[in-house]
């Protein structure tokens, strides 16, 4: 059953931009991929294949020149406007950025709460989910702690439990290692293999190939094509 | 709930960048500061500088030169509706100058319409609040035990003791407030009360309308709101009665002898645009302060906010967000201006002057605050246009 059904299908996917006057960049050509419920899946290539486009066209953060975008099987959220596509990232997904994204002025424990402010949860019941993610993450001794009082390996720690405070139904992560040292990898690495198997969908895309070996299924993108 | 939380929490934030907290804010007090004071100017079109924009006072020519009877004269001449008329009467008690004292009735709701004395006359205690209240000018030295006519009056000097008419009725005691300068023209001492006990004191001890009570001065302001001053309107009426006035004084049998002091209608009017001119100047430099700040947090937080929406805070949350940290600028720069003003105003003034703990009237501190309020509109309008516009991924590839 769970083969069967698919939480995010890009279809057909293009991004053409235009740089300078006339240059036209190809950054995706046609290409389709489908995320399953739990699937830990990797989108492999090197430096400027499209992997971070890819990422964000099916996050919602761009918009593809062509193509669909069918989330849950049944809405095309390249359809959506910027509203609709905030209430969707909100609900649904969870980010992790190469360079971790934190606000420097909020502590370790606002910062995962940050994506849910808006939310009708309350502040008790938000505080409890935050506490326990930055446990899950081992961080729970820095929670008053800013970010430039914390490493390479706590912030990108600090930015999956952020991912995960609203319980997305899929986990984008771009580069989610790419500053960091190996031992600090290896834990990011584990932290997402886990909530992998708790059911969230995971897509990770990385120009690393000692991370494959984690993935259930690795994409290659190279030029912008899925090869 | 969630609007709340993140308004809340976005002044929480805004105040822990502290180097971009403490160089808005003071920018933001001295814009507040200036603002206050070019408020407070206008507004003092309606109570110190009444005089002086919109009104016109007469003032008697010596002792005993205006009588009751010529003052109620007088009056019949001025049309109620278009003038407020403030009047300073008095009556010897015992027998002046060689001794006793003058009581001197005051509409003490309006203590700038009394040149003589003044708020900022003050030198210790306070100004009149009320019937039972009395100020005292400087020196004023009287007898305890000092009998007229069956009357005792027992009385002491200082701010907070109390001065007692004993009569035939119920003894009428006054607190004494306040002790003001003294002025060339005040003697013997001066008691002051306020003009709402002034008539029942007279009668008190029996005196007469005709023959013991005098009128110091009548001040005569045009009536109407800020808006009758900024058209000219009480110009024009001051302007008339200054004339019926002189006619008057042509018979001072009937009205008395007085002399008349009125600003110029030309004098008046430069001095209106000057401030006109000078608050728009200020409303102008605020509102090139706060777009300054505006166009800062666009280059300061455009990353955030592209964080903010990349992680689901949608167009209100981020607006909810920006507006809050303006407004938290905005409102901490105008209480440091105000309470820069009022401590200086409390260090380097007599203490009477300062009635109250908030010397500046509440109207002028909201419609500062509403100024300053207003200028940031357009900063605001400024930051939706540029980040809100803009999606988060355009900001992300600008790394």
């Amino acid at each position: 059953m769970r083969d069967e059904v698919t939480i995010l299908k890009g279809r057909d996917l293009t991004k053409e931009y235009v740089r300078g006057k006339t240059d036209v960049v190809h950054a995706l050509t046609h290409v389709d991929i489908t995320l399953k419920p739990g699937e830990f899946v990797m989108v492999f290539g090197p430096s400027g294949s499209g992997k971070s486009t890819l990422l964000n066209v099916l996050s919602g953060l761009d918009k593809p020149t062509e193509g669909k975008v069918v989330f849950d099987e049944s809405v095309d959220i390249v359809e959506w406007d910027e509203e609709q596509l905030a209430r969707f990232r909100q609900e649904n997904v969870g980010f992790v950025f190469q360079a971790w994204e934190l606000i420097p002025t909020l502590t370790a424990i606002e910062n995962v709460e940050l994506p849910l402010y808006p939310s009708a949860i309350s502040g008790k019941d938000l505080r409890t989910r935050a506490v326990g993610l930055l446990k899950q993450v081992g961080l729970f001794d820095r929670m008053p702690h800013f970010p430039d009082e914390l490493s390479g390996g706590e912030q990108q720690r600090v930015a999956i439990a952020r991912a995960l405070i609203s319980r997305p139904k899929i986990v984008f992560a771009d580069e989610p290692t790419g500053n960091l040292d190996e031992d600090s990898s290896a834990q990011i690495l584990r932290l997402l293999k886990r909530e992998s198997r708790r059911g969230t969908t995971v897509l990770l895309v990385s120009h690393n190939d000692a991370l494959k070996s984690h993935a259930d299924r690795v994409l290659t993108l190279r030029n912008g094509q899925m090869i | 709930m969630g609007s709340f939380r993140v308004a809340r929490k976005s002044v929480i934030f805004s105040i822990r960048a502290k180097k971009r907290l403490i160089v808005f804010v003071i920018i933001f007090g001295i814009l507040s500061g200036a603002t206050l004071l070019l408020v407070g100017t206008f507004d003092s079109y309606n109570k110190e500088n009444l005089l002086d924009q919109r009104g016109v006072y007469i003032t008697e020519n010596g002792d005993y030169n205006i009588t009751q009877p010529q003052l109620n004269n007088m009056l019949q001449n001025i049309d109620n509706s278009k003038f407020s008329i403030h009047t300073v009467r008095y009556f010897d008690y015992s027998n002046p100058p060689q001794s006793g004292m003058r009581v001197v009735g005051i509409d003490h709701n309006s203590p700038w319409a009394f040149s003589e004395v003044k708020k900022n006359s003050i030198k210790s205690g306070r100004f009149i609040d009320g019937k039972n209240d009395a100020m005292i000018s400087d020196h004023f030295t009287v007898p305890l035990n000092w009998f007229e006519t069956g009357s005792n009056v027992s009385a002491s000097l200082k701010v907070g003791n109390s001065i007692t008419f004993r009569g035939t009725q119920d003894p009428m005691t006054f607190k004494i407030t306040g002790i003001f300068s003294e002025s060339a023209r005040i003697n013997p001492p001066w008691l002051i009360v306020s003009n709402d006990i002034f008539d029942d004191l007279a009668d008190h001890l029996s005196k007469d309308d005709e023959t013991d009570i005098f009128c110091f001065q009548v001040a005569f302001v045009a009536k109407g709101g800020i808006l009758a001053v900024l058209i000219g309107d009480t110009y024009t009426r001051v302007h008339n009665l200054a004339g019926g006035l002189n006619t008057l004084k042509s018979s001072p049998g009937n009205y008395g002898s007085w002399s008349i002091s009125v600003t110029s209608r030309d004098e008046k009017i430069e001095e209106r645009d000057q401030d006109l001119l000078s608050f728009a100047f200020g409303v102008f430099g605020g509102l090139i302060v706060a777009s300054l700040y505006a166009y800062l947090i666009t280059r300061f937080r455009r990353r955030e906010v592209a964080i903010l929406k990349a992680i689901g805070f949608n167009a209100k949350n981020v607006r909810i967000t920006l507006l809050c940290e303006i407004l938290t600028v905005a409102f901490l720069g105008f209480v440091a201006a105000t309470l820069a003003i009022e401590g200086y105003t409390h260090l380097t003034k007599t203490s009477t002057y300062i009635a109250s703990l908030f010397i500046m009237p509440y109207t002028t501190l909201i419609i500062s605050g509403s100024v300053i309020v207003l200028t940031c509109i357009p900063g605001f309008i400024l930051i939706s246009w540029r980040i809100l516009s803009v999606r988060p991924i355009e900001i992300f590839k600008e790394r």
